[in-house]
């Protein structure tokens, strides 16, 4: 026989305050990320009504100089949206780049569930970072949004690709 | 004796064997779902040693802190993840479970069994007894082997989807556990002179304190490793 806990009133008005603060909350960070969402090249021009139906874990992260990020090898699946300041990008002790505000990282490692390729340390003085997570099992819900997301992906790469081969270019 | 005959009884034992967790898990979907609960997606149910840790430590300071919605939560959590442990166990246990429960339960095998033994019983068989008697064996032998493999498939399957379950009703509770916790620690004046003491200030969280956790924390040592992946939900 297991002895279920019952509440009372005042323990049901007790989660109920708290779940308006949860909400209030997640609402408040939610109208910052779709201010922002077509400045973040992952997630633009997906319905916002889907967005938050696939978007979960939303924060703001401040961080101080020297601060860790992701550290490489890491598995995590938060992709990092930066809204201020600057962090370096080390692959081993190695500082392969610098990234800056409006300047997304993490998504790839999030999407394709791999383990980070890259440690990212805060190099400002301060910076602030919108963070997010992708909510995979209602992509079923919400196919347009999946196949947005690709795209932008696809575009992303790209994009990295295009830098990657204009360096070579340089370099040969 | 059919397939659908053999589904059919085990189907019947699972339902009572089951019959607590379906309850279980009735009332708190119910609850959860009813009062519009928050669901979270990040995996809390990790952080339920570090939080039973904290409330432990704390009740040390002040046996007060525990009380109201608090305790009550409290205990609910503690409830749901000894049975969230008993169905782990049911996983290294299904030979066990078969023989003690299903077994001796199942009219069928019981009417085998007696038979069997009413035979072994008698001290000088004839040839025919001791024909049917090694008929019997192999014959309860062959359909023990066959209700095994059905009812391990089965159990497995129902309690996995227990684990499941229950594993997202506790992430929910876990969730709003986590939030109590700091808002009675707030309420607790010794409590808040300790958290003063560790410059966590006004605004003491899980967040802020597994960051001091870690500080004070062997490094590498495998609770060092577990705070750090309780961090990472909180980052």
């Amino acid at each position: 026989m297991i002895h279920n806990v019952v509440y009372d009133e005042e323990d049901i008005d007790t989660f109920l305050e708290l779940t308006r603060k949860i909400d209030n909350t997640e609402s408040k960070i939610m109208k910052k990320l779709l201010s922002v969402q077509n400045r973040i090249s992952l997630i633009a021009n997906i319905d916002p009504q889907e967005l938050k139906a696939i978007i979960y874990d939303l924060k703001f992260i401040k961080y101080d100089k020297k601060d860790l990020v992701v550290d490489q090898g890491d598995i995590s699946n938060a992709i990092y949206f930066i809204l201020s300041g600057e962090f370096s990008v080390f692959v081993g002790s190695h500082k392969v780049g610098i990234l800056k505000a409006r300047d997304t990282f993490g998504e790839s490692a999030a999407i394709f569930q791999e383990k980070r390729n890259a440690t990212v340390i805060c190099s400002s003085e301060q910076a602030t970072l919108l963070s997010f997570c992708i909510d995979e099992e209602n992509m079923d819900f919400c196919a347009p949004a999946l196949a947005t997301l690709y795209k932008n992906l696809a575009h992303q790469i790209n994009h990295k690709l295009e830098g990657v081969n204009k360096t070579l270019i340089q370099i040969t | 004796m059919t397939t659908k005959m053999i589904e059919d009884e085990i189907a019947q034992f699972n339902d009572r064997f089951f019959d607590e967790y379906f309850e279980l898990v009735d009332i708190n979907i119910d609850f959860i779902e009813s009062h519009k609960l928050y669901q979270p997606k990040q995996n809390y149910f990790l952080t339920y040693d570090f939080l039973m840790t904290t409330i432990k430590h704390f009740t040390n300071l002040d046996f007060r802190f525990i009380n109201g919605t608090f305790e009550k939560l409290n205990r609910d959590v503690i409830i749901i993840h000894k049975q969230y442990l008993k169905l782990l166990e049911n996983e290294k246990n299904i030979s066990k479970i078969f023989q003690e429960y299903f077994l001796k339960n199942s009219p069928l095998f019981q009417e085998m069994f007696k038979g069997l033994m009413e035979l072994q019983k008698s001290v000088a068989l004839s040839e025919y007894e001791q024909e049917t008697k090694e008929i019997l064996n192999e014959h309860y032998r062959e359909m023990k082997a066959i209700y095994y493999e059905y009812f391990t498939a089965d159990i497995l399957l129902i309690n996995k989807d227990f684990i499941a379950t229950l594993k997202s009703i506790l992430n929910t509770k876990i969730y709003y556990l986590d939030k109590l916790l700091w808002m009675y620690a707030k309420e607790s004046e010794i409590i808040s002179h300790f958290l003063r003491t560790l410059k966590l200030g006004e605004h003491a969280s899980s967040k802020k304190y597994i960051n001091y956790r870690l500080k004070v924390t062997l490094p590498y040592s495998d609770n060092y490793k577990y705070l750090q992946k309780c961090a990472r939900i909180y980052k």
